[in-house]
């Protein structure tokens, strides 16, 4: 058996249906349809695969009710972007955004066990904030002193600094919290993840309250959770431990940076000047 | 450590007792605190309720209709307002709610009941004394992507709880029940026959979530049950086979007795009792069936999850340590510590595609005038900038369309412009119309964020420039009378962009590209 031109036409079908991560199955009778082929059909599937490998996409699940969950790889063209997460600037914001995104999995999922259990997860802005910030002063009171290098400076510091509320002052938005502080951001990712389909606002639950869905428990188990921890292993392999017998690092520079990442990811990782190309 | 007595007291010491305490635990919950609600003082019925709730649950558990909170929440209204008539409705809602929040645990944000427990035991005629904690959930909600809603379960020790046993084998208490309720039905004691039938449905609740457990760890982690499979999962699934066919056949038998019992019964009472276990056995019925299909299809389960899993990654089969990762992520160095912060987000976030330009968002960026203007902005502005996009005319698209259409793409944005002030527009048709909505129609293909819906926008703007129109800038400024900005490049697809592009850079000083009509 060959796959057929109409079968290529049903793949990109289906793939169109899984790039939008808000569709569900149930609600459109092709999506079904072509989700059960998947399911079935090794050579559906198999030219799926393919395709999506081209895309730099893979599966990562393909639950009849949930639909097909996608992963981009890092250097995708469909990998979401941090800059257009609401007011990220630059690479400050980036991190930022990056350990509250962590800290919502550690929150919701903190041992590898959790993972297995399908009840629903509710996060509170506010308690988030609470658990990133005792989190961050844990850790504060183990740590030394500030470094003066913002480079050599321990991440959660990014974090601490940041007052936990303030609200604007003057301007249109006088009242509105502002992007100064981590309850701003701690909601902004919230947001950005509602946005793409891995959290609802469970207004019944109280104000600020997420439901994170069952594709975020996915994506974070099946991705980006082995993911980081692998580029966490080669960060740490790195990390001089901060010993000062060792000469000083030179500051951070671009050219210095770009080591930091695989060469094939330059394009679009690893950027430490600010805007993303 | 004390004395041993003599005699009594030993019971404390058996391996059941422990047992016992722990079932009489999870019913702790149940006796529901009415801390300082304003209705504390009504005397409602929480226990019940909240039993009646999770019977409510059990019953629709594992079915494709699983009871959503709301749905939860009218089954105790419904009570809460035949006891208590004379209060409000607003009241009654409260409890119920209440009652649902309690057996979540709402207000420990959805964390299990925990109790400190006693475990005695003897050593040498000394009573030694250990505190073990008990946790355990009663009810948990999950997504049904189907439904697109939260549903509620109930957990193995709800159910436990509730069928009120312990460790039983399933089979031989359902054995014993039907043995019961057979007889009950030759005594005709119907209200009895009646419990034993909800006893036997919540036992095949129970049966069933033992077996979707099974399979649910094989799908996760082919390894974590593969002791099992081996061992005593091929001979549990072929007796649960056996099994359900007999229950099958028993309840069928069941129902036909019911039945007949519902033909010939006199009083109307017994008729109508006859009549709710009629319907209690039928959904019986429907759970064993469904219950039978998973169990054929079991074994292949598990042969396709061997074939699958042994082609995943190996790194893929266990479940990430995110809690670990967090803080490792916080105590890098942050050079160190951004990259992989960031691929956690990015991966995490999971796929977007490049965004579709939308017209909301060019009002926007129109009226935050970025560039200064050499004239005053047209008055039609404030009408544009209303929160409802002005309807613009099929005629005045069209002769835009007819504009592009005749000066042909790629072209630049002066040349269009041109264009329409050389055009013969039809009636009613201004050339000042048509160039305000090709510049909205370019700017808007230009304009990359997008975050409001505009479906009508989108039309209008594919049926002025077709469909895959793409838009760039080479800073080269727009020499209209009345406009500002850049003179923006327009193409029909990304090749014929980039040869006007070249072509543009070529040609210094810019001429017009090609011949006007």
């Amino acid at each position: 058996m060959t796959v057929t031109s109409t079968d290529l036409r049903d793949v990109g079908t289906l793939i169109s249906c899984a790039l939008r991560p808000k569709l569900r199955p149930a609600a459109d009778t092709s999506y079904r349809q072509l989700l059960a082929r998947y399911r079935t059909e090794v050579e559906f599937r198999t030219a799926t695969g393919f395709v999506l490998d081209g895309m730099d996409l893979v599966v990562l699940s393909d639950a009849a009710d949930l639909g097909l969950i996608l992963g981009p790889r890092r250097e995708s063209l469909f990998a979401a972007r941090l800059a257009d997460v609401p007011n990220v600037a630059g690479v400050e914001q980036r991190l930022l955004v990056g350990l509250i995104t962590a800290g919502v999995a550690a929150y919701a999922y903190p041992t590898a066990d959790a993972f297995d259990d399908d009840r629903v997860r509710y996060v509170r802005v506010e308690d988030l904030e609470r658990f990133l910030r005792e989190t961050c002063e844990h850790l504060k009171r183990e740590a030394d002193a500030p470094l003066d290098d913002e480079g050599l400076e321990e991440a959660w510091r990014v974090y601490e600094r940041m007052p936990a509320v303030r609200r604007a002052e003057k301007g249109r938005t006088t009242g509105r919290l502002s992007p100064a502080c981590t309850t701003y951001w701690v909601g902004n990712v919230l947001q950005w993840l509602t946005e793409q389909g891995l959290a609802r606002l469970a207004e019944r639950q109280g104000p600020d309250t997420y439901h994170l869905l069952e594709r975020f428990r996915v994506q974070v188990r099946e991705m980006s959770g082995h993911e980081a921890y692998k580029l966490l292993a080669d960060a740490r392999s790195r990390d001089s431990g901060l010993d000062a017998t060792l000469p000083p690092v030179p500051p951070v520079d671009p050219d210095d940076v770009i080591d930091l990442s695989d060469t094939s990811n330059t394009d679009t990782a690893g950027t430490y000047d600010g805007m993303t190309p | 450590m004390s004395e041993m007595p003599p005699g009594e007291g030993r019971a404390v010491f058996d391996a059941t007792f422990g047992d016992r305490v722990r079932a009489l635990l999870r019913g702790r919950p149940l006796a529901v605190d009415t801390g300082r609600q304003s209705w504390a003082e009504q005397r409602y019925d929480l226990p019940t309720f909240a039993l009646a709730a999770i019977d409510a649950i059990i019953a629709r558990q594992g079915f494709d209709d699983e009871l959503t909170y709301g749905q939860a929440v009218a089954v105790v209204v419904r009570l809460a307002a035949a006891s208590h008539p004379q209060r409000p409705p607003e009241e009654h809602t409260d409890v119920a709610e209440h009652v649902l929040d309690t057996l979540l645990n709402r207000r420990e944000r959805e964390a299990p009941f925990r109790y400190r427990v006693s475990d005695y035991a003897l050593d040498a005629d000394q009573i030694t004394h250990r505190a073990v904690t008990l946790e355990f959930r009663l009810v948990t909600e999950h997504e049904d992507a189907a439904r697109d809603t939260v549903v509620l379960r109930a957990t193995t020790d709800a159910i436990n709880a509730l069928v009120g046993g312990l460790e039983f084998d399933v089979e031989d208490e359902q054995a014993a029940n039907d043995l019961i309720f057979s007889r009950q039905l030759e005594r005709g004691a119907f209200g009895q026959a009646e419990r034993a039938a909800e006893r036997n449905r919540g036992l095949s609740v129970r049966y069933a979530e033992e077996v979707r457990a099974l399979l649910a760890d094989t799908v996760r982690d082919i390894r974590s049950v593969a002791d099992r499979w081996a061992d005593e999962v091929p001979a549990l699934l072929s007796r649960n086979r056996d099994h359900i066919l007999e229950r099958l056949n028993a309840e069928q038998k069941l129902l036909e007795h019911v039945r007949s019992a519902l033909d010939t019964a006199e009083d109307t009472g017994v008729a109508a009792t006859a009549g709710r276990i009629a319907a209690l056995l039928e959904e019986c019925r429907r759970r064993h069936t469904e219950l039978h299909g998973r169990i054929v299809t079991a074994r292949n389960v598990f042969l396709e999850e061997q074939t699958r899993q042994s082609f995943r990654p190996l790194g893929r089969l266990g479940n990430p340590d995110v809690g670990a990762t967090f803080t490792d992520l916080l105590t890098l160095p942050r050079k160190l510590a951004q990259e992989p912060a960031e691929t956690f987000a990015v991966l995490t976030a999971g796929t977007q595609v490049p965004r579709l330009v939308r017209l909301g968002d060019l009002l926007e960026d129109l009226l935050a005038a970025r560039r200064e203007r050499p004239d005053p902005p047209p008055p039609d502005v404030e009408e544009i900038g209303d929160d409802d996009p002005p309807a613009v005319s099929p005629t005045v698209l069209a002769a835009a369309a007819a504009v592009v259409a005749d000066t042909g793409l790629p072209a630049g944005l002066g040349d269009l412009l041109t264009a329409v002030r050389r055009a013969d527009l039809a009636e009613g048709v201004t050339a000042d119309d048509v160039e305000r909505v090709l510049v909205l129609a370019v700017l808007w293909t230009y304009a990359p964020e997008a975050v409001t819906e505009t479906a009508t926008a989108v039309d209008a703007a594919a049926a002025v420039l077709g469909p895959g129109a793409v838009v760039d800038t080479d800073g080269a400024p727009l020499d209209v009378d009345g406009w500002a900005g850049d003179d923006l490049l327009v193409a029909g697809d990304e090749d014929g962009l980039y040869r006007l592009a070249q072509r543009r850079a070529q040609a210094t000083p810019r001429t017009t590209d090609r011949e006007q009509p």
